[in-house]
């Protein structure tokens, strides 16, 4: 009952014109960075990070939430109707969306993703609501050797659910960790890897390397490949027709399970919307009623990525907001704001009168969010796609100055813009080798935290490590950190066997 | 041959890095760490799981018929997915534009404390949008002006970042410019 009068309290404060705006300008730039190709919504939430600075924390995490929210629905249309995926997310809605399309149903295409993105989005916001406070309770009695191995597991998870090399995966995590360790440590004081640069002394923002390496990084790699333009054509009939009751009954069971799946990928760590809709297909292909014909543009191939990667919102804040863990890149960006305006995202929020009301704020703002996400896809469809027109030559030059001074205005620092560049640079090399970003850009978020829990385990219990394995909860969660690791391992094997037989 | 050079280059070279900086953490002071591990076993244990698995992968691109790593649980899908997607680009791969590009943005990163804020960003934009292939000039300078002086309104009157003012003459000019759009 309490958590309800919570949220009715975050209701009127987002109702407020200040956070009301901030959520409409959210909704409209994450539509459009969605749909635009070359801009993916985590760069999106990385740009309108500087924006927030002079704002209080309220509208500033609804303007970035709002982003991340409609980041998972915007780049739908322009997989369906054009076949060029505004976002890797929207990869899966090509095999059935757009194929739709082709068959003459393109409103209808357009219809099912509404109603996915809805549900997925409602759902997630409910699962939220009902889970935040009692996981906050539950973080509060966890210990260091807990946070060890929950932060573990989202490590080996992002190393093994990505979909490259499983090694090229773990060097690019070192990587990460490496970058988190310059810098003085933060449990002896300890100067390490500095070189007696007062700029590594300080340490490297996480900030820095997502904004270089997915901001510039991405910008370099598009230019070098050359930019393209989209040929929109006519668009005179361009609308979005809703399936019938009936018919979404037909497919109740495909929104149930994606949706399902889409909170559960969000809650871990490092897996975010991209995995939580291709999962969510792989799992209709595997259990859905209709598993033989996806492909051929039925909805349950169009329900379940979109459920799924809508639904993975509401998971990625869990932890986020109960334990200071990031679940996604864009979480990752959302920690960066709530650190900023001086607020440590953790299970205290929930025991602070006024950070409580802001969370519930922010979680309020989210079934906002969605249900203006789903207007504005209704009713502004044609003026969203027109943005595929801008050049985007013109919009990547714009691109690389926005992270500048992202990176530039978080610390007043000169020397962070020679930083980005680096990480542009070593992203765009990942590119081009076939290292995934991901696990840099994780590992050089959760390496600190990953350090201090460990150091802290092992000051604490006389370097005994063998805590991580006894306690119960931690023994559980190191259990699946090392299976998460092993499974791609052990699957390849298995292949291999089976090829040689 | 050539090939599995290649393809063993950057894990040659990434190994090198873990050597060196393994090295380079053998010397960090862990004299505050008396009967307890120190600052320097968390950065060492990250080199050396990084050197094994460079290890790995340079043993298997020289000793193994079979090059390819084990994948991502999602690999199957992300290969479905490398078919599905149409070539988009335009124009062919460019070294040429990426090393023009790379360029300005260094040359951008340099000289904007020297030019301030306002010129160098008018300058980069305009560079970079050329170097990415648009070709309309007029539109190439008015996104350029009013990019650079939209974004000084937005992130100096607005959002109150300190943009950099630049140095001598451009310090000058910047700070007229400032004062032209009630900037203190």
């Amino acid at each position: 009952m309490e958590v309800l009068s919570l949220l009715a309290g975050g209701f009127a404060q987002v109702l407020t014109p200040m956070n009301l705006a901030m959520l409409a300008i959210g909704l409209v730039l994450g539509l459009v960075v969605a749909v635009l190709p070359g801009l993916t919504l985590v760069m999106g939430v990385v740009l309108a990070l500087p924006f927030t600075y002079a704002m209080d924390i309220t509208p500033a995490i609804i303007l970035l939430t709002a982003m991340y929210v409609t980041g998972t629905y915007g780049g739908a249309f322009t997989a369906i109707l054009f076949r060029v995926p505004g976002e890797p997310i929207d990869v899966p809605l090509l095999w059935d969306g757009y194929t739709m399309a082709r068959k003459g149903m393109p409103a209808r295409a357009l219809g099912w993703t509404l109603i996915a993105a809805f549900w997925g989005g409602m759902l997630s916001a409910c699962v939220l609501v009902a889970l935040a406070a009692p996981v906050a309770r539950v973080a509060l009695t966890l210990s260091t050797p807990e946070y060890f191995a929950i932060i573990l597991f989202g490590l080996t998870s992002v190393v093994s659910l990505g979909g490259g090399s499983v090694s090229n995966a773990l060097i690019s995590l070192c990587l990460g960790l490496l970058v988190s360790t310059v810098g003085v440590d933060e449990t002896y004081g300890a100067e390490r890897f500095a070189f007696g640069v007062p700029m590594l002394t300080d340490g490297i923002e996480y900030l820095l390397v997502m904004v270089g390496a997915y901001g510039i990084g991405e910008v370099f790699t598009r230019l070098h490949q050359g930019y393209g333009a989209a040929s929109l054509g006519r668009l005179g009939g361009l609308r979005t027709e809703l399936p019938g009751l009936r018919e979404i009954g037909r497919v109740k069971a495909a929104l149930v399970r994606s949706g399902l799946v889409g909170v559960l990928v969000g809650v871990v760590p490092g897996a975010g919307a991209t995995i939580a809709s291709f999962v969510a297909y792989g799992v209709e292909g595997q259990y859905g009623k209709r598993e033989k014909e996806l492909g051929s543009g039925i909805p349950e191939g169009i329900v379940a990525p979109q459920t799924a990667a809508t639904s993975s919102v509401g998971g990625a804040m869990i932890p986020l907001l109960t334990m200071g863990i990031p679940g996604s890149g864009a979480t990752a960006i959302i920690l960066g704001a709530f650190l900023l305006h001086g607020v440590q995202p953790g299970p205290q929020i929930f025991t602070n009168p006024d950070q409580s009301r802001m969370a519930y704020a922010v979680i309020a703002s989210i079934f906002i969010g969605v249900l203006g996400m789903c207007l504005l896809g209704y009713f502004a469809i044609k003026l969203l796609v027109r943005v595929l027109e801008f050049p985007e030559a013109v919009v990547s030059a714009f691109v690389v100055m926005f992270c500048f001074i992202g990176a530039f205005a978080a610390r007043n620092n000169l020397s962070d813009l020679y930083v980005i560049t680096a990480f542009g640079v070593l992203g765009f090399l990942f590119e081009r080798w076939r290292f995934p970003i991901a696990p840099l850009v994780l590992g050089s978020i959760l390496g600190p935290l990953a350090e201090t829990t460990f150091m802290t385990t092992m000051i604490s219990f006389d370097n005994d490590w063998t805590v991580f394995f006894t306690r119960p909860v931690a023994g559980v969660v190191m259990a699946a950190a090392i299976l998460a690791f092993v499974l791609p391992v052990v699957r390849q094997l298995l292949r291999r066997r089976k090829s040689a037989l | 041959m050539t090939g599995r050079l290649a393809r063993a280059a950057p894990y040659a070279l990434l190994l090198a890095g873990a050597g060196v900086f393994y090295y380079l953490a053998l010397g960090i002071d862990a004299s505050a760490a008396a009967g307890r591990i120190g600052p320097d076993v968390w950065p060492r244990a990250v080199l050396a799981l990084l050197a094994m698995v460079c290890v790995y992968e340079l043993a298997k691109s020289f000793f193994s018929a079979d090059a390819r790593s084990a994948g991502g649980m999602l690999q199957d899908y992300l290969d479905a997915s490398m078919a599905s997607v149409e070539a988009q680009s335009a124009a062919p791969p460019s070294v040429l534009r990426l090393a023009l590009g790379m360029g300005a943005t260094l040359a951008y990163v340099l000289l904007v404390d020297v030019l301030g804020f306002f010129l160098a960003t008018a300058a980069y934009l305009a560079a970079f949008i050329a170097v990415g292939g648009y070709r309309r000039w007029g539109i190439i300078a008015a996104c350029a002006l009013a990019g650079s002086l939209a974004m000084v309104v937005v992130f100096m009157r607005i959002v109150y970042v300190s943009l950099p003012l630049g140095s001598g003459p451009f310090r000058a000019l910047s700070l007229s410019l400032l004062a032209l759009l009630g900037v203190r």
